[in-house]
């Protein structure tokens, strides 16, 4: 039915927001938990009020600021400007979870023990060196966990996206109710939706844990989603 | 566009009026469920515990944007029975939060060592008894940390309510914003509110946690 | 004379209000094998990590190869890399295997290609009889394993002297021999060390000298049979003292 093969159109779009918010969250988060562990003075004080505030506000309202607040000063200089909303959620979502994959981390980066850093140092490495060497394909292992929850955060509130009229899974699902008036089948099929991928992607983590597993690199392991 | 502050704040703040009490009304629903919830997890018959299992990880596996609209259109449409938004948006996010309580207060009963538990049965009390007055009061203390953890994430969210018509704090500012074009003054004094309630929550809970420390008792169980 | 290869003049260091380092000087020539004993926590640790300046001294100079190590405008990475330092806890790296363990520093620090890194490595492995063992991680090995892989990092580098932080007091007794075994083994093809422990018996067979800890400075040095068998200082006899209790009455027990 025509119908189905928009609700896959939007699980796709909810799929791509995840991912690319994901790793796009992920670059910057190491960029943010390096330089909140080990940077300077400046680069401290610029990642710690990044990350409490992000982590300090809601989702929905950075969403919001990135969609709808700044067009507004964007038009200020281009009045032609018009927000790809996509891009606007995928943006507002990678920027919110770098705060919080920073933090996890941070969290890994305190489980290596300082004397592996000494001994780095002592062979003549330098504090990049190390961090890159020693601290980094560690504390990436031992995030594997937190890292696989915030997959399945950010497929589920990738569902905020659609307050952006963006086309994914749950903007379909209204359209489709609107038209059919099925408001009971079509949110239990897209709640089923979620559900499966989410499990898809719990699994799919685990199997990466178990592919990147060294003895005696032990991860933190936290609820599941 | 000029803003006259004194009239523009009025509606912002009556959002954060909003958005508190939401999260209070859901983060203790949530409580008394999760706290439910747990307890048949550690302690029920086995097919209760399938039960309470599953209904944890049905309720985390889907966005509460999804739990709103089944709970909005869904159920009045088999039921016939419906509520206002407000009250939906309770009930959703505290059934939401429950399932993650849940697994706090699980973590927490399951730390109250089991050696004080067959003390206390040894004692001549029944199994209710031992779990209020033996259990329960280490597993709640435990528990702190980790609970006022996901009262700042309930708080979060409650701006998601937006999408079943709740006039919340998020949605006060996005209106403010539409209307005077000035998207970092509103943007950003709401911002200002959810981080000062967030950031007092942090430090009210480090704060309490060790002032109630059971010496020797370990904290709670944390997500981000 | 030559010049010493080390030299420590008057170091000091303190933590807070606690004065640790109070003076401490001393010289190494080249093929030296020097131990330092002395009371735990007294400060022995520290004045090892001021050597390679992991731990940076408030006050004093320390020459290697006859150079200020401490003065601004030294390069402390390629300093390092010449001085070797075998940790306590043996600080290996968790996710490397031990031959990738001892490979790491040829690769980054001193720019090896990974042919030349590889041979060199398997070659410290052998010293400390560690080759078989080569593609097992830390956490597959026991504590005296990893010691001795410790030692062949350090080795690797060819570092003109190892810095040893008691290298067998996190060892079960069982394992503690074999790696005093490599140390004397070194310590006999004339590697230049200077080892904090509380094994007298590896003093007494190996080392030039001994050098007592006590109070923030050098109490009391001198070969190791005078130092151990005719103390000078009260201090001196008293720790030896317990010392020998402590072994003695361990053999007794076993």
């Amino acid at each position: 039915m025509v119908l189905y093969s928009e609700l896959l159109k939007g699980l796709l779009v909810t799929l791509e927001i995840t991912v690319l918010s994901f790793l796009g969250g992920f670059a910057l988060g190491v960029i943010l938990a390096v330089g909140r562990a080990y940077g300077g003075l400046l680069s401290r004080a610029i990642s710690t009020v990044y990350i409490e505030l992000i982590r300090g506000t809601p989702m929905l309202l950075q969403l919001y600021i990135i969609a709808f607040g700044l067009p507004i000063v964007i038009r200020q200089y281009n009045p032609n400007f018009v927000l790809n909303v996509f891009w606007g959620a995928v943006l507002g979502m990678a920027l919110n979870s770098a705060a919080y994959q920073a933090e996890y981390l941070r969290g890994a980066f305190k489980a290596i023990e300082s004397g592996q850093i000494e001994a780095a140092l002592a062979l003549g490495m330098s504090k990049w060196q190390v961090i890159r060497h020693i601290v980094l394909p560690q504390a990436l292992r031992i995030m594997i966990p937190s890292w696989s929850n915030e997959l399945v955060y950010l497929l589920k509130y990738s569902s905020l996206a659609m307050l952006l009229a963006v086309p994914e899974l749950m903007y379909k699902a209204r359209w489709i109710a609107s038209k059919t008036f099925k408001y009971v089948e079509i949110y239990f099929i897209v709640a089923l939706l979620y559900l499966v991928f989410a499990l898809l992607f719990s699994y799919a983590m685990r199997l990466l844990e178990r592919k990147l597993y060294i003895p005696g690199v032990t991860v933190i392991r936290r609820t599941t989603f | 566009m000029t803003v006259n502050l004194g009239e523009a704040i009025r509606p912002l703040l009556d959002g954060a009026k909003v958005s508190l009490e939401l999260s209070i009304l859901s983060i203790l629903l949530g409580m008394a469920v999760g706290l439910l919830i747990a307890i048949i997890e550690v302690y029920g018959g086995k097919i209760l515990r399938y039960i309470a299992l599953g209904y944890e990880n049905a309720i985390r596996g889907v966005p509460l944007l999804v739990i709103y609209f089944i709970l909005y259109y869904s159920i009045p449409m088999m039921t016939g029975f419906s509520m206002d938004p407000f009250t939906t948006a309770v009930i959703g996010l505290g059934i939401r939060s429950s399932a993650y309580q849940s697994q706090i207060f699980r973590g927490a009963i399951q730390a109250v060592e089991e050696g004080q538990i067959e003390a206390a049965l040894a004692l001549g009390m029944s199994k209710w008894q031992v779990i209020r007055h033996i259990v329960l009061p280490q597993a709640l203390r435990i528990s702190l940390p980790g609970w006022m953890n996901e009262y700042t994430i309930v708080l979060k969210d409650t701006s998601i309510a937006i999408a079943i018509g709740v006039i919340e704090l998020t949605r006060q500012a996005r209106y403010l914003v539409s209307y005077y074009l000035r998207p970092f003054l509103f943007y950003g004094m709401a911002a200002f509110i959810y981080l000062v309630i967030v950031l007092s929550i942090g430090y009210l809970a480090g704060y309490l946690g060790k002032k109630y420390q059971i010496i020797g008792l370990g904290g709670g169980v944390t997500r981000a | 004379m030559p010049e010493p290869l080390l030299k420590v003049v008057n170091l000091k260091k303190r933590f807070g209000s606690l004065e640790v380092l109070k003076g401490v000087s001393f010289e190494i020539y080249r093929g030296e094998t020097k131990v330092i004993i002395g009371p735990s926590g007294a400060g022995k640790s520290t004045l090892l990590r001021c050597i390679n300046r992991l731990v940076e001294p408030d006050e004093g100079e320390i020459y290697f190869n006859g150079v200020n190590i401490l003065s601004e405008d030294i390069d402390i990475k390629s300093v390092r890399s010449k001085i070797g330092f075998v940790f306590q806890h043996f600080n290996l790296f968790k996710h490397l295997t031990a031959l990738e363990n001892v490979k790491i520093g040829l690769k980054i620090v001193k720019k090896m290609d990974d042919e030349e890194a590889t041979e060199k490595a398997y070659k410290a492995l052998e010293m400390v009889k560690m080759s078989d063992h080569a593609h097992k991680y830390p956490a597959q090995l026991s504590g005296g394993q990893q010691q001795r892989v410790a030692i062949a990092r350090a080795l690797a580098m060819d570092p003109e002297i190892i810095l040893f932080d008691e290298p067998t007091s996190a060892l079960d007794p069982q394992l503690v021999g074999e790696v005093l075994d490599v140390m004397k083994d070194l310590a006999k093809k004339n590697v230049t060390m200077l080892v904090v422990t509380h094994e007298i018996g590896f003093a007494l067979s190996v080392a030039d000298e001994i050098m007592f800890f006590y109070d923030g400075v050098i109490w009391e040095s001198g070969p190791p049979r005078d130092v151990v068998y005719n103390p000078k200082k009260p201090e001196t006899r008293m720790f030896l003292e317990r010392i020998f209790e402590l072994y003695a009455s361990s053999e007794g027990g076993s």
